[in-house]
């Protein structure tokens, strides 16, 4: 998702003189085809992205994503350099910073369009003292922390009750073209009708329950995406098949 | 009204005999009151011979219907992913001598079979058959793992089976049973065997635990055969005649750095008297050498093993285990059935022992016999399958003596003598050398080894054949072209995306692997 040479850990002495242009970094944006979200953010993402499970390509273990288009390295939600949505999701507002490395720590984006030295918000003022835009990205960012967790143990008790299922999507062209979308999880409705009454009651205590049919119902979105994909690829999609295994 | 089969009493818990129970118990599990019951009944003092350690892709299904999770399997056997076996010397015993048998078949196998086309190319384009056909072979020499820690457990990139630690995978599979799938697990001394007025085993008599009876029994008693040859005396039809091998000296060494890369394939190597396998597994190199006691004293066998091991050999303990190379006449006899090293054994050329058991396996926990009567039909056939299963492998294993091209020790040399050679084996072998193997020349549905193993060996081993005559259309032509060319393609990405076999291992140890 980053460019890793660019990436560094938050540290004063470095970054002091760093400035942050106000806005998007739209340029990394449109490169997103997912964005990983807590578990706040579900009710919210929801009403724009289909929220899925992806694979950490590390670990191997489920994230919660948006999924912001069909093809690699392109977000359909960006058009005409704008992000067309309600909701952004939080790691994206935070770009140029990030969570990074197995203790997720603060770390910045170097080469973003963002980062500036004489131009945007200072981080720290001539005195070395953080600015409040600082400790507003810090505090955005540990909370981003907070709810990335929250939503890897929502994940995880998803894994346990086995409702994780691969969803593969079929996008249809013209004269019988098709190209399919591999690596999508969701939460399979079956299996959630399935559990018994006890592992129910205990999802609806962890407050996971609302979650899991927000989750379920967010797969609409993917007609959105659909919608949107005339900007972003030459080929006109007909039909989008869903199609879930278990 | 037949009497229905309800309880099956395993004797012997080595791999054959755990398996079995696990399988049946698994697939029976119905909690009704009529329920199938498992009972194992195992000895303290024998315990399992433990040096089939490499399994065939069938050992994928075996688990995943007990149960048990690839993630569970790998952490708790020392289990590495096994994608094929590479043979070192056995062609001319050169230094640059050796092939890949991967565990994938050739691209597009079920449209075309490449042998002729690649016969065609190979002099302008240089590759090995297994390399040009398939991407499998450059993934074992980059020591990159058929799978990545994304891949959903039992699933990856390229076929695979496993090397793992047969006296860990008993006890897995022991505890597991035991736990989940509620197998009575009785540790005893079977003292002697009663049988009923028509010649069924009615029952077994223990030292501690008394009568135990049953309605079938399964004979997982290892060499000794307890039930097939001590109850029913079925002869043992011993094929040294044509596979020489009868004693192996086995050794594990460790590796000389804890992060060693390891093979993600069997190393067969040839040598004088037979040959050595290897088998790389996280903790340990387990290696043992395969020998003719008519052409190899035991003295230089261990001296063979020891040179081909080095320094690493120096540490370690040999242990020499008699190969009593066959196989029982029938399988099943009544209530009885043989299953594991009771059914036969051969040397472990082409990692046959397991996978024979999960095929023995199969047949029993797939259809469990509802009745007495059923048994009997159910058990003509098995008896047939069986003697068919074991004509193939012996067959195909002696393929490999036979294509050698060595002389240089009397091994090699007794190994092409042509009345060591089945008959069968021989027609094709004849056929072959004007039609490459394909799908017709094994009419039997469900055939162990396929052709493209036959041809993986065949063109591996430079077998002289001249398919130039092979009707080859255009088409066929372009088709092979493309496939030759998405195998380049398949080579290189798969190598660069696939992770290093010991990392995708200890990522597995850390993170586990999802089950979807």
């Amino acid at each position: 998702m980053k460019n890793l040479t660019s990436l560094s850990q938050f540290n004063a002495d470095r970054h002091r003189d760093v400035r942050i242009m106000p806005g998007l970094d739209l340029a990394w944006s449109r490169r997103l085809n997912h964005a990983q979200i807590g578990l706040s953010e579900t009710g919210v993402a929801a009403s724009d992205y289909p929220l899925l499970f992806m694979k950490d390509r590390e670990s191997g273990h489920f994230r919660l994503v948006a999924l912001l288009g069909f093809r690699p390295g392109a977000n359909f939600f960006v058009v005409n350099d704008q992000w067309q949505a309600t909701y952004l999701p939080v790691i994206a507002m935070a770009a140029p910073f990030c969570l990074a490395g197995p203790e997720k720590k603060l770390c910045i984006d170097e080469a973003s369009d963002r980062v500036n030295t004489d131009a945007g918000i200072a981080l720290y003022s001539d005195e070395g003292q953080e600015t409040a835009e600082l400790s507003r990205i810090r505090s955005m960012l540990d909370f981003l922390r907070s709810d990335l967790g929250a939503a890897d143990d929502f994940v995880a008790a998803l894994v346990t009750l086995g409702l994780i299922r691969p969803l593969s999507i079929t996008m249809e062209f013209s004269e019988g073209a098709s190209e399919q979308i591999e690596g999508l999880y969701t939460i399979s409705p079956p299996r959630l009708e399935a559990l018994d009454d006890a592992a129910i009651l205990e999802m609806r205590r962890l407050g996971f329950l609302g979650k899991v049919h927000i989750i379920i119902n967010s797969l609409g979105q993917l007609n959105r995406i659909q919608q949107l994909s005339q900007f972003h690829i030459d080929r006109k999609i007909n039909r989008l098949l869903t199609e879930m295994n278990g | 009204m037949e009497k229905r089969v309800e309880h099956i009493v395993v004797v012997g818990g080595g791999s054959a005999g755990w398996i079995a129970a696990a399988r049946i118990a698994a697939k029976n599990r119905t909690g009704g009151p009529d329920n199938v019951r498992v009972t194992l009944v195992e000895s303290e003092t024998i315990g399992t011979i433990g040096v089939g350690e490499g399994t065939w892709p069938t050992m994928r299904n075996t688990l995943k219907k007990i149960g048990i999770s690839e993630t569970e399997f790998i952490r708790q056997c020392d289990g590495a992913f096994k994608q094929g076996a590479k043979f070192v010397g056995w062609t001319d015993g050169t230094p640059q001598d050796s092939y890949y048998h991967p565990l994938n078949p050739p691209h597009a196998a079920t449209q075309i079979n490449l042998s002729s086309h690649w016969m065609r190319t190979k002099d302008q384009v240089g590759l090995d058959f297994a390399d040009a056909v398939d991407f499998q072979a450059a993934l074992c020499d980059a020591g990159r793992a058929p799978k990545t820690i994304t891949s959903p457990e039992y699933g990856g990139l390229a076929n695979y089976a496993y090397h793992l630690d047969a006296v860990k995978f008993a006890k897995l599979l022991r505890d597991y049973s035991v736990e989940k799938l509620g197998v009575r697990h009785i540790v005893d001394e079977v003292t002697s065997v009663n049988q009923s007025e028509d010649g069924d085993i009615a029952s077994i008599e223990t030292k501690l635990h008394g009568c135990i009876p049953g309605d079938l029994f399964l004979d997982c008693s290892g060499f000794a055969a307890l039930m097939i040859e001590g109850v029913y005396g079925v002869p043992f039809i011993a094929c040294n005649d044509i596979l020489f091998a009868d004693y192996a000296l086995a050794m594990q060494v460790p590796y000389e750095r804890d992060d060693a890369p390891i093979a993600t394939h069997t190393i067969s190597t040839a040598q004088d008297a037979g040959w050595i396998w290897e088998i790389g597994l996280p903790t340990r190199r387990g290696t043992g050498y395969v020998y003719s006691s008519n052409h190899a004293s035991h003295d230089e066998a261990e001296a063979t093993l020891l040179r081909y091991l080095g320094p690493a050999g120096v540490s370690g303990t040999a242990r020499r285990i008699k190969i009593r190379a066959g196989h029982r006449q029938t399988f099943w006899v009544r209530n009885c059935v043989a299953v594991g090293l009771s059914n036969g054994f051969l040397e472990p050329l082409e990692a046959s022992a397991l996978m024979l058991i999960e095929t023995a396996v199969d047949f029993i926990a797939d259809r469990l016999p509802e009745n007495r009567c059923a048994m009997t039909v159910l058990s003509k056939q098995f008896n047939s399958a069986f003697t068919h299963h074991w004509a193939r492998i012996i067959e195909f294993l002696k393929l490999h003596y036979v294509l050698t091209k060595r002389d240089d020790t009397q091994f090699w040399r007794d190994n092409r003598s042509p009345d060591s050679i089945p008959e069968g084996l021989k027609e094709r072998l004849e056929l072959w050398r004007y039609h490459p193997p394909s799908a017709q020349d094994f009419p039997y549905h469900r055939e162990i080894f396929s052709w493209p193993s036959y041809q993986y060996v065949l063109h591996g081993m430079g077998f002289e054949a001249n398919y130039a005559a092979q009707a080859s259309s255009v088409q066929d032509r372009q088709l092979a072209d493309r496939c030759f060319a998405a195998v380049a393609q398949s080579r290189q990405n798969s190598v660069a995306d696939m992770p290093m076999h010991r990392d995708l291992l200890n990522k597995i140890y850390q993170y586990g692997l999802q089950s979807v």
